[in-house]
């Protein structure tokens, strides 16, 4: 391999890894919390944990189904894929023990995260704005 | 009410009929399977439920009614606090029809973010999965294993519970504790039988990581009314017979033979304590999964078997590929004794003699056995999965097992093989 093609891989391999699509996971900038761990998050968002450690309620939203961020978000914190999501949120409402969570545009999640301490999200990077703040990246 | 709350309230009014949050406040949903099933013993039917009235093997070369089913949801969330959830369900019923019924109709009210009551009609959860037990797509296997899952026919009550949820550390524990009263009506031979249970139950879930851990107890006063063996207008109903002092053999009152209170007392379930209790755990990384479960029932000792049973499965994904074993076993714990009769009365009329009857109620209730299953899964398409799966019964020395409508030519203790293709859908 010539330096220049090594280069451009590296150049290529490093566009592949720049944050732009990274999801992070926001709560919004009045929340007093600043870091969460990937436990933690998926607590929240298996409906097993219902407050932040620091006792305040908790209530994760969701990007809509079929969505690369939403796939990839629960890959990563949860290690499943689309479809043991599936049979896992079957399995808690059909049972009538809890919800999955809403399921909003990333420009929606973004400004309800703002709005109100309860609500944490995932977004990518590039959605973020200064009115959340990212607690955890998968 | 101030001018403040008249504003709230009539806003709350106004938001509540606007479509868009119409949207978020009722949820409709729903899960079924499409499952055909053969079985290789062809003298009798094999069922997956202990209500189904028949099956495939004898009745039927490939039968649909031994795991398809059809449920509809719909969900109310009127705020945080209050919502309600209503599940109907089609499946095979005693009377061998798909007559719709009521599985869940309660309301929720989350007190706290972690405290919940609930009032209604709820799932009687006594096993790992019982709670969505009807929902394929929400299981590796094409039903739960009969050995754990065929124990308690029961399948919702009604009553009331608080849950209760708190962590530790990043361990996260949820309690549980219920009352009410159970009721589900099984195909009883020539009659429609009839099994209710009223009573308490506890529970807790333990969720770390990737490891979920649960345990489960009832305690049940429950009555089984069966018309074939306990109709209070017919004397010689066998239960009843055990009971008179006298009967009446067409040339008038005589003493009665057979009268054994005692025996009636002890086998006929009128008001007997009967307990189940489960431990389940399951570990599920990913990329593999392992679950195993053990569950035993006991109380009383009554017509129906004391039993433990387990079993453990494992399974791999590769992709939308999930291939998965299970190894199953039920096993009696109490050894059912019947004293035959010393002396063969025999009574005019042909009415078979109470200890025959009884005796023939105890060897029917006899579900011991043990198999081993392969299967695969694979999900297809968004919210469908097929799946195939292979089981090697054995039913124990003496047991018919998972079997109903024995025929004369049916040897008891034997083996078969039961194969099933599904399709799992949610919508």
């Amino acid at each position: 391999m010539n330096p220049k093609t090594t280069l451009a891989a590296l150049v290529i391999s490093l566009g592949l890894a720049l944050p732009a699509h990274a999801q992070v996971v926001i709560v919004s900038a009045k929340n007093p919390i600043s870091k969460l761990s990937k436990e933690q998050v998926s607590q929240i968002f298996l409906g097993q944990a219902k407050t932040f450690y620091t006792g305040g309620q908790a209530e994760p939203l969701d990007l809509p189904d079929g969505t690369e961020t939403r796939n990839a978000f629960y890959q990563k914190t949860v290690n499943k894929p689309a479809a043991q999501m599936k049979a896992f949120w079957a399995k808690m409402e059909f049972s009538g023990n809890a919800h999955a969570p809403k399921a909003l545009s990333a420009a929606e999640v973004v400004k309800l995260v703002a709005s109100n301490p309860k609500y944490i999200g995932y977004v990518d990077l590039s959605a973020v704005t200064p009115d959340v703040k990212v607690v955890f990246t998968p | 009410m101030s001018n403040r709350n008249r504003i709230t309230g009539a806003l709350t009014v106004l938001v509540a009929i606007s479509p868009a949050v119409a949207q978020d406040v009722f949820k409709f949903s729903g899960f079924g399977t499409l499952a055909a099933t053969q079985s290789s013993e062809k003298n009798a039917d094999f069922t997956s439920t202990a209500v189904q009235p028949n099956g495939p093997g004898f009745t039927k070369s490939v039968d649909f009614g031994v795991d398809s089913r059809v449920g509809l949801q719909g969900d109310v969330k009127f705020n945080d606090v209050f919502s309600g959830v209503v599940q109907v369900i089609a499946d095979h019923r005693y009377d061998d029809t798909y007559t719709p019924y009521l599985n869940m109709a309660h309301l929720k009210i989350q007190a706290t973010p972690s405290l919940s009551f609930r009032v209604g009609r709820m799932p009687f959860s006594a096993y790992l999965i019982s709670d969505y037990r009807m929902v394929g797509y929400s299981m590796p296997w094409v039903r739960p294993p009969v050995e754990v899952y065929q124990f308690n026919p029961l399948t919702s009550f009604d009553g009331a519970d608080i849950g209760f949820r708190h962590n530790v550390g990043d361990v996260s524990l949820f309690w549980q504790l219920g009352g009410g009263s159970s009721k589900v009506k099984t195909a009883g031979a020539n009659s429609t039988a009839q099994f209710r249970g009223k009573g308490g139950a506890l529970s807790l879930t333990v969720t770390s990581g990737s490891s979920t851990f649960r345990a489960y107890y009832t305690q049940l006063k429950s009555t089984y009314d069966n018309a074939g063996i306990d109709n209070s207008s017919d004397p010689f109903s066998p239960f009843n017979l055990l009971r008179e002092q006298l009967i009446n053999v067409g040339f008038g009152p005589m003493p009665n033979p057979y009268y054994d209170p005692a025996m009636a007392d002890k086998y006929q379930i009128k008001n007997k304590t009967i307990t189940y209790s489960s431990l389940g755990y399951t570990y599920d990384p990913g990329s593999w999964f392992v679950t195993g479960e053990l569950a035993r029932n006991a109380g009383d000792e009554i017509m129906l078997p004391q039993a433990t049973a387990g079993y453990i499965t494992a399974g791999v994904r590769f992709g939308a590929w999930t291939p998965y074993a299970t190894v199953a076993q039920r096993k009696n714990d109490t050894h059912i004794s019947y004293p035959p009769p010393a002396i063969d009365f025999g009574l005019s009329g042909g009415t078979p003699r109470p200890y025959d009857v009884i005796a023939n109620i105890l060897a029917n209730t006899n579900q011991a056995q043990s198999s081993t299953a392969l299967g695969l899964r694979w999900d297809f398409y968004t919210n469908l999965a097929l799946k195939a799966q292979y089981d090697w019964m054995k039913n124990a020395t003496g047991s018919y097992g998972a079997l109903v409508n024995t025929q004369p030519a049916f040897r008891l203790g034997q083996s078969y093989a039961v194969a099933t293709l599904s399709l799992d859908f949610l919508f």
